[in-house]
């Protein structure tokens, strides 16, 4: 197995997302959105990204205030630690100036509870050209959003994490599958899991065992049969009848 | 490589894989080999395996007890214990010595053998 980052359509939209609100004109708001339900990869994606445009990722939560969400953001840039909110955050703009970066919020939930995070957030992407702020939440964050229409209108890039499709599925076979699997196994894969990443790639992985073992070129559902593609398959066939 | 023989080097590069696995692995939280290699972009696995190994060895990392070894699929899950900062650890907080040494024994401890 090759473990590498499958470039499904929910992870291009992300970095397309990112890179645009890094490369936005003068005057436009530098905030994203990335939404999603559990087990979709934001978590994975996030950080993939990340390392790859350097950002800076915080996690909120239910304690966060201005100063915390400031100090925070400071430990994550290397900046000594401060007591007040005005120094602290001249010295993230400071920094920020130097090399500017992309702030992902994790758990963003819990800034719509103040709308003084949120104008600080503004207030240091719009101090600092080539910044952006990207919240990062469950699928309720975008309805909260888009109830406040406040919020709503600073946020330029939405993105909504939606289950793999087959296309996806090929994209994901084909990067980190050794062997060749045929297009109806593809198909039959993404049925049996539901869209699942972590599911599937134990099913390709079991798919290229069973390839190497029989010297096949393209593994396909004839030579694959009725055999489980991960372990509690059968499980969950029953459940459902 | 520039730097005395057998100098420490106090601060990781920031742009190192290990920098950037490090990253990884506070977003994850809990994670896999594959997760840190998917993340980062590593093409081979040795330099970020060393690394969990390392950091497992000064207590940052636990490895969850719920693995099956030799499970088609199934990969040791670590997950972080402690969470230093956005910078590698590349001295051991605990007892004092690089990541690299193969245990962490505290100095009054190390003193007592």
């Amino acid at each position: 197995m090759k473990h590498e980052m499958a470039m499904t359509k929910n992870v291009r939209r992300f970095l397309g997302a990112v890179r645009e609100l890094s490369q936005r004109g003068p005057g436009l708001e530098g905030m994203g959105l990335l939404g999603g339900e559990p087990g979709e990869g934001k978590t994975t994606t996030l950080a993939y990204v990340s390392n790859l445009v350097n950002g800076v990722y915080v996690r909120a939560n239910a304690c966060w205030t201005v100063t915390a969400m400031l100090a925070e953001i400071s430990h994550e840039l290397g900046l000594p630690r401060q007591r007040l909110k005005h120094p602290m955050i001249n010295a993230i703009i400071g920094a920020m100036l130097i090399e500017p970066r992309p702030i992902f919020v994790d758990e963003a939930d819990y800034l719509l509870r103040s709308t003084d995070m949120l104008d600080t957030l503004r207030d240091i992407y719009d101090m600092v050209p080539g910044a952006c702020v990207i919240l990062v939440g469950m699928e309720e964050l975008a309805a909260k959003v888009r109830a406040n229409g406040r919020f709503a209108r600073r946020i330029t890039q939405w993105v909504e994490f939606s289950g793999l499709d087959v296309t996806d599925a090929v994209t994901l076979a084909a990067t980190v599958c050794e062997a060749q699997v045929g297009r109806d196994l593809v198909e039959h894969l993404h049925r049996e899991t539901r869209g699942n990443v972590g599911r599937m790639v134990v099913g390709l992985s079991r798919i290229e065992s069973l390839g190497k073992a029989n010297g096949l070129e393209v593994v396909d559902l004839a030579a694959w049969g009725d055999r489980e593609l991960f372990y509690d398959q059968s499980l969950r066939t029953k459940r459902r009848k | 490589m520039s730097g005395k023989k057998g100098q420490i080097r106090l601060k990781a590069n920031p742009h190192s894989a290990r920098q950037k696995a490090w990253q990884s692995m506070r977003i994850l939280r809990t994670f896999t080999l594959p997760d840190l290699m998917r993340t980062t972009g590593e093409k081979k696995s040795d330099n970020i395996r060393k690394l969990a190994g390392q950091l497992a060895v000064h207590g940052y990392l636990s490895v969850a007890d719920d693995w099956v070894r030799g499970e088609k699929g199934s990969y040791k899950r670590w997950s972080i214990r402690v969470n230093p900062g956005p910078l590698l650890p590349v001295v051991c907080k605990r007892c004092g010595q690089v990541l690299a040494t193969k245990e962490c024994k505290a100095p009054e401890e190390a003193g007592n053998v």
